[in-house]
């Protein structure tokens, strides 16, 4: 599980948890 | 994207409500008094007529559509209707099917049917039922990055270890995150001050370990499954049964018909089946139920009774007493009664395909509480805003209503 200084790379897989109404921009954002 | 709805009842309507800001939505359903209605509440083009026929899906617009998603109530139509959709038109087509005589048939035979993506509602259901079995109190429970991953939510009680505590000292546990805590119906997205009630619902992610170490402290009991009880031998008890003997355990199995009970006992080698009516309310009494963990009430179209057997289970000593629900919005209702997870094929089969439509790059979707919020296995790629920098500063860029854990690792599953 990553921490605060955890750098996230393109091909990793992100776990998120988001609130139904932001989903969508979430995604896009990802 | 434009995508095409097949059928809009719970499951159609559920997806479309969830697409509908962000994609053109067609939808085709035989009952114009349902469609009529669809397209006053939500952001639709309605056509009403037979999916499967050639001219209903030209007028729906078929050949300028991204993705055909066929999910009516019966398998055949869904499935034809991908069928002849593929003959007309260059477009990813989803069937959702119950029976999975069909999901065998085209895992074997590639390209079947003209189905691209076969979504098996008895099977998601089997997954959300018995997934989180060994997890005690878990009440949602789901798997992210090929099972490296585990979300679950549990019930935070009076005397629990963590009632009372802000997230920052309950933040204890290695390679877990709280992500959620449901409190009176609403999903709160806590920091670090944010103090856990009793009778709060808490949602963790972490490692599958660290899950059950979390689940174990929290029920202070041990929770490894040594006894499960399915009651029901409808396909979902069945396919229960079949999953859990995949596991190693050893299940027990109600069933009232004595010719399906011996067809179950022909093809469950490890299950041991007992020719008895699930509705006769003294059926639990001779089951010894202070020796059994779980229990998983599986009749088919019967939530009553379904929800009374989990309830006398619960009350018999049981540990975790799962239910299916043929209607979405009795979940609730039936958690609140004291079933511990209560399974609705609908809305599983509805998440699943909010995945496949909603980006490639979605792996997987968990609904809390009702469609509140969404826990979402995303593949980060180089434009997003997490890449390449470190998650405290990456975090800003996104939505404020969102909370991430990513899971390193880019192992493809």
């Amino acid at each position: 599980m990553p921490r605060g200084d955890t750098v996230v790379m393109p091909g990793d897989h992100a776990v998120i948890l988001a609130e139904s109404d932001v989903v969508e921009e979430t995604i896009t954002r990802l | 994207m434009r995508i095409l709805i097949a059928g809009a009842g719970l499951v159609g309507t559920r997806v479309a409500a969830k697409l509908d800001a962000s994609h053109e939505i067609v939808m085709v359903d035989v009952d114009t008094d349902r469609i009529d209605r669809l397209s006053y509440d939500l952001d639709v083009l309605a056509v009403p007529g037979d999916s499967s026929a050639i001219e209903t899906l030209r007028e729906a617009g078929i050949e300028e559509t991204d993705i055909l998603i066929a999910c009516t109530d019966s398998d055949e139509i869904n499935i034809l209707t991908c069928a002849t959709a593929k003959s007309l038109a260059d477009v990813t087509t989803v069937a959702r099917v119950r029976d999975v005589k069909y999901i065998d048939t085209w895992d074997q035979a590639e390209n079947v049917f003209g189905v691209d993506f076969m979504v098996g509602t008895n099977l998601l259901t089997v997954a959300a039922a018995a997934g989180g079995t060994g997890l005690s109190g878990a009440r949602n429970f789901d798997v992210f990055a090929g099972g490296r991953v585990q979300m679950a939510e549990f019930a935070v009680a009076p005397d629990s270890s963590i009632a009372g505590q802000t997230i920052s000292d309950a933040d204890r546990f290695d390679s877990l995150t709280f992500v959620a805590i449901i409190r009176d119906g609403t999903t709160i997205i806590p920091t670090g001050e944010t103090r856990i009630r009793p009778g709060d619902d808490v949602v963790v992610v972490g490692a599958p370990d660290s899950v059950h170490a979390f689940g174990t402290e929290l029920s202070s009991r041990e929770t490894h499954p040594r006894n499960v009880l399915i009651v029901g031998g409808s396909d979902i008890g069945y396919q229960t049964a079949r999953l859990l003997e995949e596991r190693g355990l050893r299940p027990h199995l109600i069933e009232a018909d004595p010719g399906r009970a011996k067809e179950l006992s022909e093809r469950l080698s490890a299950t041991t089946i007992k020719t008895k009516d699930p509705r006769d309310r003294n059926f639990l009494e001779n089951e010894r139920m202070g020796d059994v963990d779980t229990v998983v009430a599986a009749l088919e179209h019967d939530s009553e009774e379904n929800l009374l057997a989990a309830l006398r289970a619960k009350r018999k000593g049981a540990d975790r007493a799962v239910a299916v629900v043929d209607h979405g919005e009795s979940v609730e209702l039936f958690e609140e009664a004291g079933v511990d997870v209560a399974v609705n094929p609908r809305r599983a089969t509805a998440a699943e395909i909010i995945a496949f439509a909603r980006d490639q790059d979605t792996q997987n979707v968990a609904l809390l509480e009702d469609d509140q919020a969404e826990v979402i296995e995303i593949v980060i790629d180089t434009n997003s805003v997490l890449a390449d920098r470190p998650i405290r500063d990456a975090i800003h860029d996104l939505p404020e209503g969102s909370s991430s854990g990513p899971s390193r690792g880019r192992v493809a599953y």
